[in-house]
């Protein structure tokens, strides 16, 4: 006695179907055999058949989204804050302040 | 660690099949030829009647089961020709469904007992010597899990590659090499005498 499953299972073999099954089985489809010609598969079922060109065609498709993101003006948030317009620097100026990003940095004197 | 080697070294060493004797009988029944219904019952019965065995635990269902899968592809002949490989997992897909199917029309009313499924390996004729250690991988493949025990008669009954057992059971490959090393490991300790 072995305890060996593969040496076993490679000492058997799968359980055979019984032999009428087959006439069974076969009427049964032949039945319902058409005699009508299958229909025709359209070249775009063919392909789409395909996984590398499902997955070319899933890509292609994100990358036309991006590009549209991208080449649409104001699809995209803006991530900066925009530039002052003229009039909000001039009430700056009138105002005696200086914007905080220009002008010289107060010195404080050592003495 | 271990584990993980194991798979791959398992996955690597399936080579991919050479030729697909399928493949013609495919083409031929999408093209309308009858006759090739009676190559692809003499091709792939024992398979489809393996599966339906296995999900469905007795031999009268298991007949039907198979009625159904050729039913099944005469009706959906002109599919075939989009398949790609491999043809066999394909087959085994159609097993499963009408198995499937089957089981949701006519459910079992109580688990089977180990004692009483159907054998899934049974002695060749020509080596009758077997019957009694066949037995005992009976018993020994009816403790284990459902689809522990499927992974491994199809691996190593049908002999399908692992890629094939895959996606015949519709589970990621390195599922499929997992669940065919842990049977083969739980089948050892059962056969051993160690049921733990």
């Amino acid at each position: 006695m072995t305890a060996d499953p593969l040496r076993l299972l490679a000492a058997g073999r799968a359980p055979q179907p019984p032999a009428p099954l087959r006439e069974a089985a076969l009427a049964r489809a032949l039945a319902a055999w058409s005699d009508a010609p299958p229909a025709r598969i359209h070249w775009i079922d063919r392909l789409w058949a395909s996984r590398r060109l499902r997955l070319a065609w899933v890509a292609a498709m994100l990358l036309l989204a991006a590009l549209d993101l991208v080449l649409t003006p104001g699809a995209l948030p803006k991530l900066s804050r925009p530039g002052a317009t003229l009039d909000e620097a001039r009430t700056v100026l009138r105002a005696g302040l200086a914007p905080p990003s220009s002008g010289p940095r107060p010195v404080r004197s050592s003495s | 660690m271990s584990r993980y080697a194991n798979d791959v070294s398992e996955i690597d060493a399936v080579a991919a099949p050479s030729g697909d004797p399928l493949r013609d009988l495919f083409r031929r029944l999408a093209a309308g030829e009858r006759e090739a219904l009676g190559d692809l019952y003499d091709a792939a019965a024992p398979l489809l009647f393996g599966i339906a065995l296995l999900r469905t635990g007795s031999r009268a269902a298991a007949e039907e089961v198979v009625q159904e899968a050729f039913l099944r592809l005469a009706t959906t002949r002109a599919d075939l020709a989009t398949v790609r490989r491999p043809r066999a997992a394909y087959l085994a897909t159609v097993a499963r469904h009408a198995a499937a199917d089957h089981m949701r029309r006519h459910p079992f009313p109580h688990p089977i007992a180990p004692a009483e499924a159907e054998r899934l390996v049974e002695p060749r004729p020509s080596d009758p010597d077997t019957r009694l250690d066949l037995e005992r991988l009976n018993c020994a493949l009816h403790e284990l899990s459902p689809p522990q025990r499927e992974a491994i008669v199809l691996r190593y009954l049908h002999e399908l590659p692992l890629r094939d057992v895959a996606r015949a059971t519709g589970v990621p490959l390195f599922t499929a090499a997992s669940r065919c090393r842990l049977g083969l490991a739980r089948l050892r300790r059962l056969l051993s005498g160690r049921s733990r």
